[in-house]
């Protein structure tokens, strides 16, 4: 699932960079109130661990074998926020010095691997086991699920990044420049491969590894963050993201809501509606002399930026009226 | 002056697994003195305490004359503790965590501020002082074992302290590095350093500790005493793990008889 | 610990001789695939590592060059590579690269072969189909399966684009010490504390993968059947655990490590890298062909 170079065009690129610089910055942050000084050997050894585990062979049906990513365990059991920053360590060392996986990718890798798949996982884990014991035949099911479903979400969201590029940037003669299949393709094949092999050996092996650490540590495994409607909406703002990029491709006129339509086969009215308020937010955008790829770039960047700052805006303050009003 | 002074010390992990039990000794300034135990004994453990690592459960430990606890090594107590007591760790693999051996003795250094020329000075020297100047651009996975017990001896030798906590500091070195190891704590001895180490290598503590203290697999000191004493007294050693009956050949004739390690 | 004396003499089944005789045939060579597969993982990443070290000793362009003016040139080319339309300079830059690397003297075949041969492997074998299904004027027609102009120019761009940024990262990899390449991520403002995480990660990277050799070879030697599929993934999910367990309790061990060595949260790095003409040179051209790409 590691993008290399040159699969994604620019402005996905830039603007996975755009979503994913805050967040680093954030769960830093966070990583830090918790820890102190002592995240640093903590980090390391869980980026290694990270690194390492992807390269166990776990034996398949029929005398194949397949890796793990391991997101969702590493969530579970070192938490979300640990989880993102180890995977980000784990993911730029494999690009940088071992060439797995590209420069240019690094956020966009990061965003399905460290940030999607273990917040999902992490998610579904406390929702369905709730508070039975984690060796418990709910507690294994939800491990089993959390690995299965976080893998497959994260796949799902390569597979847009794929498939939106031959929409984003055309040649010359309206030829792809990138990744050159639509959504129609890369999504059936990426959902095909996770659906059908990767997930289950994911859940398995989720299920598996939690059951033997608790079983050496059964104190380790504590639900640390509190699931509160705010995360919930936290989960909805990570799935809106992509969307709302896919949304902005309209600002620039290379895809109109009835094209959307065709390739999804359907379009949320409230999408509609976002793709309405970015047309009249960003009509004045287009500034003539702009038309240079890196200043489209750019523009495309900012208005990823404010488009997540505006999204995160509106779900913080829902969360935060929800809270009030469940507090009353 | 009194360097260490440690009184009824318990400790143990998570608050289950006994490590120590009552340990009660002084060191005194420039001395040799040697913690010897067979392994699980806890003497890692007690170095840990001596170092500011960890701390007692009950008892308290006093070093320079000020009682150590966590609060205090939050505080301005602590650069000057770091930069006067440094431990070698049993297992170099942990100490070893640096990019390459040139960043790795220049760690200490760095982290207590000296200036850039006086921490460079101190690495080049190092490094030739214990012959290991080839491995400068090696990374710690890259030597072997040998040669990262000597990087890690190298690590805390820069910081220059007046006091050496040694963990096994001879484990995996051969017999000519440990030779010139010991030759070179002899020196740094007469120049007034403390040296205090734990081992269970009974050929080398007669040169390496004019004192030395046996804890036993309770966890207690069982003697204490000049070195020479403690080391002619078989029965106790052999009570206490350190030597047992071997079974081996001389021309043709197997006999047994007590043997250390 | 346990007194010696009850390890003085052997329990007798001990001293018979091991059942079972030697039956080449009855050993299935697939009946541990999985941890043979995991094993020459391993080997083959060792083996990499080890030959992508053998290049940064030579005496060659790239390698004289201060490391952060070579990450930041190769960061705008690859760059640059990820925004060109056309086929042509997408060639010269792949040009350029294999210039670069006759001028850093690394065999040539070498790279060629590391950048074609494993990286953009799976990049061919997705740029083949779109030759078909990418629609546009025909121009060669083979059963059902129509070739167009537009599927090729597609084809030709997205396998020439992952190529070259591949090989202006492997040039990169393989003309700079690891933790140079780390040290020089200064200069985009990364916290020396995140470059210092980075840095014990690839060093303790290696000590967990020693440790899973061994876990995989003590198996191997001590497998007899064939392990049934729950078997495999039970144990590899045990492993999991173990070094989990390990890498955590390492943590602890290696902070004791930093704290008495003065450690308080905050480091300070300590580098030799200087600017020298070749590095201005170096940063001109890379920053030149960026400018012409976007002016272009």
């Amino acid at each position: 699932m590691h993008i290399p170079d040159g699969y994604l065009g620019p402005q996905t690129y830039g603007a996975f960079y755009a979503i994913m610089i805050p967040i680093w910055y954030w769960a830093s942050r966070k990583v830090k109130e918790t820890l102190k000084s002592k995240q640093v050997p903590l980090l390391a050894l869980g980026a290694a661990f990270s690194f390492v585990i992807m390269m166990f062979n776990v034996p398949a049906p029929g005398g194949s074998t397949g890796h793990a990513v391991g997101g969702a365990f590493i969530a579970i059991i070192l938490g979300p926020w640990h989880a993102l920053m180890s995977l980000t360590v784990a993911l730029v060392i494999q690009s940088l010095l071992f060439g797995d996986g590209g420069i240019t990718a690094i956020a966009a890798n990061c965003f399905n691997m460290a940030l999607v798949m273990p917040f999902t996982a992490y998610f579904i884990y406390w929702l369905i086991r709730g508070s039975a014991d984690i060796l418990s035949r709910r507690g294994l099911v939800a491990a089993f699920m959390a690995g299965y479903i976080s893998l497959n979400i994260a796949a799902l969201f390569t597979a847009i990044e794929f498939g939106i590029q031959p929409f984003i940037a055309r040649g010359p003669n309206g030829e792809p420049l990138y990744c050159p299949y639509p959504l129609s393709i890369t999504i059936p094949v990426m959902g095909f491969e996770h659906l059908a092999f990767f997930g289950w050996i994911e859940g398995g092996i989720t299920a598996l590894v939690l059951s033997s650490i608790a079983k050496i540590e059964p104190a380790l495994i504590v639900k640390e963050v509190k699931l509160n409607k705010l995360w919930v909406f936290i989960g909805i703002l990570i799935l809106l993201t992509p969307l709302g990029l896919i949304a902005q491709g309209t600002s620039w006129g290379e895809w109109s809501g009835e094209e959307l339509k065709r390739i999804l086969g359907f379009i949320p009215e409230g999408l509609k509606n976002l793709e309405n308020l970015w047309n009249t937010l960003l009509s004045g955008y287009n500034i003539p002399g702009w038309e240079g790829p890196l200043f489209q770039s750019l523009g495309y960047i900012l208005s990823a930026i404010m488009g997540v700052v505006m999204v995160s805006g509106v779900i913080f303050m829902i969360g935060k009226l929800l809270s009030f009003w469940e507090e009353n | 002056m009194k360097i260490f002074e440690v009184r009824d010390i318990e400790y143990s992990y998570l608050g289950k697994i006994e490590a120590l039990r009552g340990i009660s000794l002084e060191i005194e300034s420039a001395e040799k003195v040697a913690i010897i135990g067979a392994n699980g004994c806890g003497k890692s453990t007690f170095l840990k305490i001596l170092n500011g690592l960890i701390f007692p459960d009950r008892g308290e430990v006093k070093a320079f004359g000020e009682i150590l606890s966590q609060e205090l090594m939050n505080g301005e107590f602590n650069s000057i503790f770091r930069s006067k007591v440094a431990l070698l760790f049993q297992n170099p693999d942990v100490q070893l965590f640096s990019p390459s051996v040139w960043d790795e003795i220049a760690f200490g250094p760095l982290q207590l501020e000296l200036p850039k020329e006086e921490v460079i000075k101190r690495v080049e020297d190092i490094l030739i002082l214990l012959r290991i100047g080839h491995l400068r651009e090696r990374s710690p996975h890259e030597l072997s074992i040998g040669e990262k017990r000597k990087v890690a001896i190298a690590s805390i030798l820069t910081i220059n302290p007046d006091v050496l906590l040694l963990d096994e500091p001879t484990a995996g070195l051969d017999p000519r590095s440990t030779r010139e190891l010991i030759s070179l704590l002899l020196e740094a001895n007469d120049a007034g350093k403390t040296i205090i180490t734990a081992t269970h290598d009974l050929h080398t503590i007669p040169e390496i500790a004019d004192r030395c203290y046996i804890f036993s697999e309770e966890k207690k000191i069982i003697t204490e005493g000049r070195t020479d004493d403690i080391l002619s007294d078989r029965n106790l050693l052999e009570r206490c793990n350190l030597i047992h009956q071997h079974k081996h050949r001389h021309d043709e004739n197997w006999h047994k008889h007590p043997h250390g390690h | 610990m346990k007194p010696v004396d009850s390890f003085r003499t052997l329990p007798a089944w001990l001293k018979t001789e091991g059942i079972g005789t030697f039956q080449t045939t009855s050993f299935e060579t697939r009946k541990s695939s999985f941890i043979k597969k995991t094993l020459s993982d391993i080997t083959g990443f060792l083996r990499d590592t080890l030959f992508t070290s053998v290049w940064v000793r030579e005496k060659g362009f790239l390698q004289g060059m201060d490391p952060r003016s070579k990450l930041l040139g190769v960061l705008f080319l690859i760059i640059t590579v990820s925004i060109m339309r056309t086929i042509n300079p997408l060639l010269y830059l792949y040009i350029l690269s294999v210039i670069l690397a006759i001028a850093s003297r690394i065999k040539i075949v070498f790279f060629v072969k590391r950048v074609w041969f494993f990286i953009p492997f799976f990049a061919g074998v997705i740029a083949i189909p779109s030759l078909f299904l990418v629609p546009g004027k025909p121009i060669f027609s083979f059963l059902v399966l129509t070739i167009t102009r537009e599927g090729i120019t597609t084809a030709t761009i997205f396998v020439l684009r992952v190529a070259t940024s591949v090989s202006f990262l492997i040039l990169l990899i393989l003309t700079t010490k690891w933790d140079h390449i780390l040290k020089a991520l200064r200069v985009f403002y990364v916290p020396s504390l995140f470059i210092l995480i980075l840095s014990m990660t690839y060093r303790y990277i290696y000590l967990l993968i020693y440790t899973m050799e061994d876990m995989h070879i003590s198996l191997l030697s001590r497998t007899i059947k064939r392990h049934t599929l729950q078997e495999g993934q039970r144990w590899i999910a045990g492993r999991i655990g173990f070094i989990f367990y390990k890498s955590r309790r390492l943590s602890g061990e290696v902070y004791d490590a930093m704290i008495s060595r003065g450690f308080r949260g905050e480091v300070s790095i300590l580098d030799t890298f200087r600017m020298k003409g070749v590095d201005y040179l170096w940063l001109s051209l890379s920053l030149g062909v960026f400018i012409m790409e976007i002016a272009s």
